[in-house]
């Protein structure tokens, strides 16, 4: 396959991917946080059958829990073995990691069942803002294109938006990203037309609104997929409905008004503690309401927050938080700005002994998120208090 | 002229650093990284719209961004003199 990677200069570097490599017994982490570094070691990899380990190496949490524990000892890993190719960690909903094993399987049938929504399209070129850690960078970012074919894949470490429209501006082009270009691209006092060019974004749903003044405005399409590392692509939409279409092969249900799922992409083995193999169908904690073959997402139905695609619980967060000596208590909600790219932020309400630096809170909530951004805004209040139902509740 | 306070006062209010004030975002704050203001890649994007937005100032390639973001005065210094081109 041949990369097209843009350099922070600006200037272009081609590259004749190299297909095959030594296949090692064990689980391999590919540690890098270079895109280009990325691709280079994975492509190989993957395509020889190595079996390949994946998080954020920013994430000192994940960095931590893997040097740590060795993945090729942990109890039960030969039946994960069987068939595992890929390993995807992230931040549980209790803080600890989550592993997802992903086989082969998984992950093809999956990009064939993303690729039988674009066979209309004559796709040329895949541009791709997204990192390759996380599946959705992995399956639409690479594997998608590679199994596009005849396909110019093009990656920058980072995007400015005008990087991204002069990109997008080429015909045939499919663009994979997330909510923050779509608005980001719609702010923009530009009048070209994308109207050759598809998106495809995930991490988070974008609202009506925000795809109606993207689409009015380039003239373009916005296909948004929904998933989750352990259940792969559940469905997607295009364009400014509110319905979502399960892809081909996923069929959905409804249980205790929650997304049920039964899908050929649902991982077989996810790490928590010990390996556990993973159930079908897997109920998810998002409500939804069926409409024949379709779904509307409402809400989810715990105190879990999904915040850039990253599951973050509020109430670890505010455990994390009262570690600090100089907080007596906390409560973190979630705030939606519209008008903000990223648009999810929490909202820290603190009553404490004095005024914290901001640093100090990032730094603590980093030792169990790691780096990943999770925008924030503090308040201080005189008295944070337990209500009669055991809730927490601000006394002004 | 563009003052540098009017520039702080859009990169807090556009990136909704409402917990941060005017004096505690020093002149030469680094504005990425973990040593100062801690901004990231998604606030850079955010910035380019500001600065187009509030000041008609327009950065079309990350390599140039990575200069210009270095500090409030920085992105003063670049608002201005692109004012006077």
């Amino acid at each position: 396959m041949i990369l097209e990677y843009i350099h922070s200069d600006a200037s272009r570097e081609i590259i004749d991917l190299q297909t095959q490599t030594q296949v090692q017994n064990d689980w391999e982490y590919i540690q890098t946080s270079s895109k280009l570094e990325f691709i280079k070691l994975f492509i190989p990899k993957f395509l020889s059958g190595q079996k390949i380990v994946l998080f954020d190496p920013n994430h000192k949490q994940l960095l931590d829990f893997y040097n740590e524990n060795d993945i090729n000892y942990f109890a039960n890993i030969q039946s994960a073995n069987e068939k595992s190719k890929l390993l995807f960690f992230t931040s549980g909903s209790s803080g600890f990691p989550v592993g997802a094993f992903k086989s082969r399987d998984n992950l093809l049938l999956e990009v064939q069942s993303q690729q039988e929504v674009l066979k209309q399209r004559a796709i040329q070129r895949v541009v791709v803002t997204v990192p390759f850690v996380h599946i959705y960078g992995i399956l639409a970012g690479l594997l998608l294109p590679m199994e596009l074919g005849d396909v110019q894949l093009i990656v920058k470490e980072d995007f400015l938006p005008y990087e991204l429209l002069e990109e997008a501006l080429h015909e045939n082009t499919l663009v994979i990203t997330t909510p923050v270009f779509i608005k980001a691209l719609a702010k923009l006092p530009s009048e070209a037309s994308l109207s050759s060019t598809l998106f495809i974004s995930s991490t988070a749903p974008l609202s009506l609104d925000d795809v109606a003044e993207f689409e009015d405005k380039y003239s373009s399409e916005v296909m948004q997929l929904f998933g989750s590392t352990e259940t792969g692509g559940i469905a997607y939409k295009i364009g400014r409905g509110v319905k979502w279409t399960p892809l081909h092969g996923a069929k959905i249900a409804l249980q205790d008004d929650k997304l049920s799922v039964t899908s050929p992409f649902i991982s077989d083995y996810i790490l928590k503690e010990s390996i556990e193999k993973l159930a079908q169908p897997y109920v998810t904690e998002d409500i939804i309401e069926v409409d024949n073959d379709t779904f509307t997402l409402i809400g989810r139905s715990n105190k879990l927050i999904k915040i850039a695609g990253k599951r973050i619980s509020a109430t670890q967060i505010e455990n994390i938080l009262e570690q600090i000596p100089e907080v007596n208590k906390a409560i973190v909600e979630l705030v939606y700005k519209k008008e903000l790219l990223r648009s999810e932020q929490i909202l820290i309400t603190l009553e404490a002994k004095n005024k914290l630096n901001k640093q100090v809170i990032k730094e603590k909530i980093a030792q169990f998120y790691g780096i990943i951004t999770i925008p924030f805004n503090l308040k201080y209040v005189d008295k944070i208090d337990y209500s009669s139902v055991g809730k927490k509740v601000i006394f002004k | 002229m563009i003052k540098i306070d009017e520039v702080k006062s859009k990169i807090i209010e556009g990136l909704n650093l409402e917990d941060i004030s005017l004096e505690e975002l020093e002149d030469d704050m680094a504005l990425f990284g973990d040593e100062g203001l801690g901004l990231d890649s998604v606030d850079a994007i955010e910035l380019t719209l500001i600065l187009e937005k509030y000041f008609g100032v327009k950065i079309t390639n990350m390599a140039e961004a990575e200069n210009i973001f270095s500090s409030s005065a920085s992105l003063t210094q670049y608002i201005n003199d692109e004012k006077n081109k």
